[in-house]
């Protein structure tokens, strides 16, 4: 039972990862082709809604970080290491793949 | 009750508050910046120009809509056409609806208010076809006030050309001022053009900063979990080394 909420945490903790990554790569991707290429995409609706939508997809990996870090007993600046690591472009998906190999 | 006020757990506590009581702050200024003053004061009022949109500075929200003059002398070398236009402004954010409209020119001149500033005057429609000079001369002219056509609205403008701030400030040599008058009181060959945007009835709502708001309200529930398993953890730590130190004696 315990072994199978974990692998629930770790599994909702794997995908979150991955989605942020993709939402902060987009994000962030759209931001250099705007201070490079074209300014006018700022003016887009959806590239407001990119970063909101990176936002509120980032609350729901703290949600389910923290709850990994309940399971797997994290200390305290580990826990926050992780959580940083979707606000950083590729980092959550490093950390996923640290987190990976430890378990 | 004792093992939760040892020094180390009160300074767990104090910084546990002080970030909690951080993120409601930001979360409050957040709401405050949320809310848009943009009711018009007294549409029906006529107000001069210049103290509704300040030089240098984007339209207020609360001036759209606004009864307006302004007293100036023509600028007659500067005219602007913009094609494609119903008499009607209103259908401008009506794409089915500008279908069927019949469809001329507005003419756009600028008026020198002498203080080194200009504003955007649209002074009427034209059928497609149809020319008018330029106006000359010192006037004062009524009308009603418009945002530039590419400030954020609900509905956006349908039409490829827009009045936008970029446009009105391309067109003329002075320091035209933001946003521009739809002349009521015409003068013939032109034909009176309807304003597109009303006076706002209400206060708005900026969405991003509705999002922040409820971004620092979540950020504070997460600290009180996270200061709250702390806690925790230090407790328990503290009690096996009590046990320990039992055993040992």
């Amino acid at each position: 039972m315990t072994k199978a909420v974990s692998r629930n945490s770790w599994l909702f903790y794997k995908y979150m990862a991955f989605t942020v990554g993709v939402a902060l790569l987009t994000a962030t991707i759209a931001f250099i082709v705007k201070k490079t290429i074209n300014p006018e995409i700022a003016d887009a609706s959806w590239y407001v809604h990119l970063w909101m939508a990176h936002g509120y997809l980032y609350m729901i990996y703290l949600v389910a970080t923290f709850n990994l870090s309940l399971k797997r007993n994290w200390n305290l600046f580990k826990m926050l290491l992780v959580m940083l690591a979707g606000t950083v472009p590729l980092m959550s998906f490093i950390a996923e793949a640290r987190l990976a190999k430890e378990s | 009750m004792r093992r939760y006020v040892t020094p180390q757990l009160l300074a767990i506590h104090f910084v546990g508050l002080l970030i909690f009581g951080s993120c409601l702050l930001l979360s409050n200024w957040q709401w405050q910046r949320a809310h848009i003053p943009r009711k018009a004061i007294n549409p029906s009022q006529v107000v001069e120009y210049s103290k509704l949109s300040k030089q240098k500075d984007y339209l207020p929200p609360s001036s759209v809509g606004q009864r307006t003059k302004a007293t100036g002398v023509w600028e007659s070398q500067n005219q602007i056409l913009l094609t494609q236009r119903p008499r009607d402004g209103r259908l401008l954010v009506d794409s089915a609806a500008i279908n069927q409209a019949r469809l001329g020119s507005w003419v756009v001149d600028f008026l020198d208010l002498g203080d080194g500033s200009s504003v955007a005057v649209v002074r009427g429609w034209l059928s497609a076809g149809e020319s008018v000079t330029n106006s000359t001369g010192k006037q004062t002219v009524y009308g009603v006030v418009q945002p530039a056509e590419d400030a954020p609205y609900e509905q956006p403008i349908s039409v490829k050309e827009l009045l936008t701030t970029k446009k009105l400030l391309m067109n003329t040599a002075s320091n035209v001022r933001d946003g521009f008058i739809v002349q009521t009181d015409v003068q013939p060959p032109l034909l009176p053009v309807t304003p597109t945007r009303g006076a706002f009835t209400s206060h708005g709502l900026r969405i991003l900063n509705v999002f922040y708001t409820f971004n620092w309200l979540f950020f504070a529930f997460l600290v009180l979990a996270i200061w709250r398993r702390v806690i925790l953890d230090e407790v328990s730590s503290a009690t096996v080394i009590a046990q320990s130190s039992k055993l040992d004696t």
